[in-house]
């Protein structure tokens, strides 16, 4: 089964495991390769289960970056349609860099359309992203979970405040864990370009964050080790 | 000093610093400078933190599957052959782009040629130009125009007002005409030099006009009923007339004012002025006559240059490739705006 975009096992796991992870890796290359090989020659079931393994990374991508469920969910569903359609210029490599370079490309096309026709769609007032249901832990208490909540609604709206080329390596590097190599290749910009909008995404996150003290749990650390 | 570069440098190199991303010498200065400076400390703490907080960020769940469905199918063939027609038009404007630069610099070259543009007009012109510079005939044919030249010039500098020196018989007669052509408005009369009623020549103004005797203007106050007053002032009332009749005079600057002839309080010209006689005038304008008259063979005609064949036809393939290479460029802007990710 394709996962996606799971992380390789930290520090400490057993050399077995590892070792049974590495091979699950492999496995699930091949599967993909062959997937994306059929999905070339059109086979659009091939193509669907490539969905299926990258749409909650995609589509968590794209909700980052926009800020919006509604305008998150379009630019997901277009990224995998011209995804499709572009399948035979798919060269080889990694395949989860490209698409997720299809729905940033997209992403970017909403937020241009949003600068040329600024408008507050009603779903953007009526509905609180953060208080979505889907979220909701039962075990949880209700001081927790709108402390969760509230804290959630900073660091997006924190997100949102940063310029977008440093929005989107931020949300793939610290959001979604990616390596500045697969940064890389998802923005088609130099290594050393990453670094340096990461660093300035950071710095100016870390910044807006220290201006909403109140809101910032306990354990952050605002005094020195 | 040092400890200000290591500042600087610890500050932006902390976000790599917390990924790992530092030589090793790189990371061995940061963390001397961070064992030195709190505030540093402190700021690396706070990256570090927001990094976490970021990091904990819940992973949102997909609210719909993204799935496409089957009608969709035929949009990868039709997108296919897009793609095939765009990558053919974008090497066909790469090409037609590349034979119109050569066609452009080939039409340069041809340029730069010496004879290379001479159309069959321009190599009869040339051969007739050089013929006839040889011949001796030519060259005094030559000599003879060049005063055609100069006495039209003279006639145009007459009909602006100057008047004509005339014989002494026909002075008089001539000086009412004259009178009638010299402008009697102040206003148009250019002042006399400083220093005229003294009897000081003025000064001569620069002028491109060929020099001539203006004896006639000392009448033409007394023609019209007084003038200017600049002219009643130059004209001394106690100066013969025949005096002011004889003096030679300088050029005027302006040939539409009224020429501002002085005559000198001696009665000696003031200065010789080397203008046609009334006589050579008369002769001038005979010798103009007849040598307008004379035609000019014509040259034999010759055949164009080679090359002009060719550059004409590199002139004419280069507008066509062009116009094609306009075309072309305006099918890959639409063609690639259909075919957009």
């Amino acid at each position: 089964m394709l996962s996606a975009g799971a992380k390789p096992p930290g520090a400490g796991q057993q050399q077995s495991r590892l070792r049974v992870v590495e091979l699950a890796d492999q496995a699930e290359d091949m599967d993909e390769q062959s997937l994306v090989a059929s999905a070339r020659r059109g086979d659009i079931s091939a193509f669907n289960q490539l969905v299926r393994a990258y749409q909650e990374l995609a589509y968590n991508v794209a909700y980052r970056i926009l800020g919006n469920e509604q305008r998150a969910m379009d630019a997901t569903q277009d990224g995998f349609l011209r995804g499709y359609r572009a399948m035979h210029q798919f060269r080889g490599g990694s395949f989860k860099a490209w698409i997720l370079r299809i729905v940033t490309n997209c992403c970017y096309d909403q937020l241009r359309a949003r600068r040329r026709r600024p408008t507050t769609p009603i779903d953007d007032i009526l509905e609180d992203q953060e208080h979505s249901t889907l979220l909701t832990d039962p075990g949880e208490l209700p001081e927790a979970r709108v402390e969760r909540q509230e804290l959630g609604q900073l660091i997006q709206a924190g997100l949102d405040a940063l310029p977008d080329d440093q929005r989107v390596v931020v949300v793939l590097s610290d959001v979604q864990g990616m390596s500045y190599e697969e940064i890389s290749q998802v923005t088609l910009v130099a290594l050393g370009t990453v670094k340096s909008r990461l660093s300035r995404g950071r710095a100016r996150l870390r910044g807006y964050l220290l201006s909403h003290k109140e809101l910032l749990p306990d354990d952050f650390r605002l005094k020195g080790d | 000093m040092r400890g200000r570069f290591d500042h600087r440098f610890t500050l932006s190199n902390l976000s790599p610093y917390l990924d790992g991303r530092l030589t090793e010498r790189q990371k061995r200065r940061l963390e001397r400078h961070l064992a030195a400076c709190p505030a540093c400390r402190q700021e690396l703490s706070e990256l570090r933190g927001t990094v976490q907080l970021l990091g904990q960020v819940p992973l949102r769940p997909v609210p719909r599957s993204f799935a496409l469905p089957a009608s969709v199918q035929p949009q990868q063939a039709r997108y296919r052959r897009w793609n095939t027609a765009y990558s053919l038009l974008r090497g066909a404007t790469a090409a037609a782009a590349f034979v119109f630069l050569l066609l452009v610099s080939g039409d340069a070259l041809l340029g730069a040629l010496p004879g290379a543009l001479s159309s069959p007009g321009e190599a009869l012109r040339e051969q007739a130009v050089s013929e006839r510079a040889a011949s001796p005939a030519f060259e005094a044919k030559e000599v003879a125009r060049v005063v055609t030249v100069v006495v039209e010039a003279e006639k145009a500098v007459e009909e602006e007002g100057v008047i004509r020196a005339a014989p002494a018989e026909d002075q008089d007669a001539e000086a009412r005409p004259a009178a009638k052509e010299a402008p009697v408005s102040g206003g148009s009369l250019e002042p006399p030099a400083k220093g005229l009623d003294r009897g000081e020549e003025p000064e001569s103004p620069p002028t491109p006009q060929p020099r001539m005797l203006r004896v006639g203007t000392e009448r033409a106050p007394a023609a019209v009923g007084g003038g200017t007053e600049d002219l009643a002032k130059a004209t001394p009332s106690g100066a013969p007339e025949h005096e002011r009749a004889t003096a030679t005079v300088g050029p005027t600057a302006v040939p539409t004012t009224a020429p501002t002839a002085v005559p000198s309080r001696t009665s000696a010209p003031a200065t010789p002025v080397p203008s046609p006689t009334p006589a050579r005038v008369a002769e001038h304008t005979m010798e103009e006559t007849r040598l307008i008259v004379e035609p000019i063979e014509a040259p034999v005609p010759l055949p164009p240059s080679p090359l002009w064949g060719l550059w004409r036809a590199v002139r004419v393939l280069s507008g066509l490739v062009g116009g094609f290479l306009l075309i072309l460029l305006a099918g890959l802007i639409w063609a690639g705006h259909k075919r957009r990710i």
